[in-house]
């Protein structure tokens, strides 16, 4: 509200949106959507993208460059633990460090 | 010292000085949280529009945006009512202030019971006990507009996280023109080895009063004030302690975490003497008269008389 108040034009934030949380799926625990209409609402300008596509994340940048007048959003659509088969999706992984060994196989999968 | 009582307020002696500094320094900014004119920074609002920034009711992002500005090396200022500035926004003052050690001033107006009649949801009762919670934070308590104005002129100067708590209602001058304020020291404003009165604020008078009073029944009262609750002048307090053997704090807040608490500590571990504690007891109050709610409480020269009186007994 402020940062669009304030009409912060260089000002990005990132929505890293893997839709989970300590408790399980935010959808579960308390429903934050629509996320991308709240945002907007709050006269940001919102950019939705595949979190982990490199290209997009780079164009999203370029973009929030161009916008004038007001701060944008770019809401990062992410799966979380991606890449690692055991820990896709995997709340375990919250808030709990990897063992030495599951570091040593979530290191090589993502190789 | 206190011989003319005259009446002071120190919120307009906060928002003149903001001026004054606004003037002296470019990096001095302001921010408030749509009670300006209440908190007098409306004054350095009018002069400074581009170094004033208005947050909204929206405390927990004030602090937020405080806590920027005070890492790109300005000298913040950040202003509500002493009940918005700390509880509603306490875990941004604690993480985004007081851990990475920003140079935040907040600045509280309308602290203790003496908002009156806006009730027990607008009287800070507890903001000193969470200021001083704070790892890192000064606290400061100024007892009128000579010591406000001087007080705000040291926070700028000094780095680091400040509270400072001023209040709504007018209050009684204690210092003359010449009074010069010390960070971290207690004031002596009046001498008596039969107990010590330690007050700070708008208690500072009623202390003086009270020590009067006592004084026509042969009792004599050292009177401290003690603007600075932290870091506190321990000094003081075992002096007070070893010379008098008796000591009364006297605040406009909860007995729990602020100056009474805080003496207390220092007390106990260093000189231990029968004390009392002239305050507010684990109870939200009422709305009423600034004066009532003062009676009512016995924040006045006949409780900290009654407090004096209850110790006397107990020293030995």
């Amino acid at each position: 509200m402020a940062a669009a108040h304030f009409k912060l034009d260089n000002l990005v934030a990132i929505v890293d949106h893997n839709q989970q949380q300590i408790d399980g799926w935010n959808a579960d625990v308390m429903n934050i959507e629509p996320l991308t209409e709240k945002w907007r609402a709050f006269g940001w300008e919102v950019i939705d993208i595949n979190g982990h596509d490199f290209h997009q994340i780079l164009n999203a940048f370029e973009k929030a460059e161009r916008v004038k007048g007001r701060p944008t959003v770019v809401i990062a659509h992410t799966v979380k633990g991606k890449g690692v088969s055991f820990m896709e999706n995997n709340l375990e992984f919250h808030g709990t460090a990897p063992t030495p060994e599951q570091a040593k196989a979530a290191l090589e999968e993502l190789a | 010292m206190g011989k003319v009582m005259e009446v002071s307020s120190t919120r307009e002696a906060y928002g003149q000085t903001l001026v004054s500094l606004g003037k002296e320094n470019p990096d001095v900014v302001v921010l408030d949280a749509d009670l300006s004119k209440s908190t007098r920074t409306v004054y350095f609002a009018r002069e400074f529009p581009q170094r004033f920034f208005e947050c909204g009711i929206a405390e927990q992002n004030m602090m937020g945006i405080a806590a920027g500005l005070a890492a790109c090396g300005k000298i913040v200022f950040a202003s509500s009512f002493a009940v918005f500035a700390t509880a509603r926004c306490f875990d941004q003052l604690r993480m985004s202030i007081a851990q990475p050690r920003l140079n935040v001033k907040v600045v509280a107006t309308h602290g203790g019971v003496t908002v009156g009649e806006d009730g027990f949801s607008h009287q800070a009762i507890e903001d000193l006990a969470l200021a001083c919670s704070l790892p890192g934070f000064t606290v400061v308590v100024p007892a009128d507009a000579t010591e406000t104005a001087q007080v705000i002129r040291v926070a700028a100067g000094t780095p680091g996280p400040f509270y400072i708590r001023l209040s709504r209602q007018s209050t009684l001058r204690v210092h003359s023109n010449g009074y010069q304020f010390v960070l971290g020291k207690a004031v002596s404003l009046r001498q008596g080895f039969d107990a010590a009165i330690i007050a700070t604020g708008v208690m500072v008078p009623v202390a003086l009063d009270a020590a009067k009073s006592l004084s026509l029944h042969g009792i004599e009262c050292r009177v401290l004030n003690m603007p600075t609750l932290k870091p506190l002048d321990a000094e003081a307090v075992i002096l007070a302690a070893q010379e008098t053997g008796a000591i009364v704090t006297a605040e406009e807040h909860l007995q729990q975490g602020g100056l009474g608490s805080r003496v207390a500590q220092v007390v106990v571990q260093n000189q231990p003497v029968p004390m009392a504690f002239v305050a507010l007891h684990d109870a939200y109050t009422h709305s009423g008269k600034p004066e009532e709610l003062l009676d009512l409480h016995e924040l006045t020269p006949a409780g900290i008389e009654k407090a004096v009186r209850s110790i006397l007994l107990k020293k030995r």
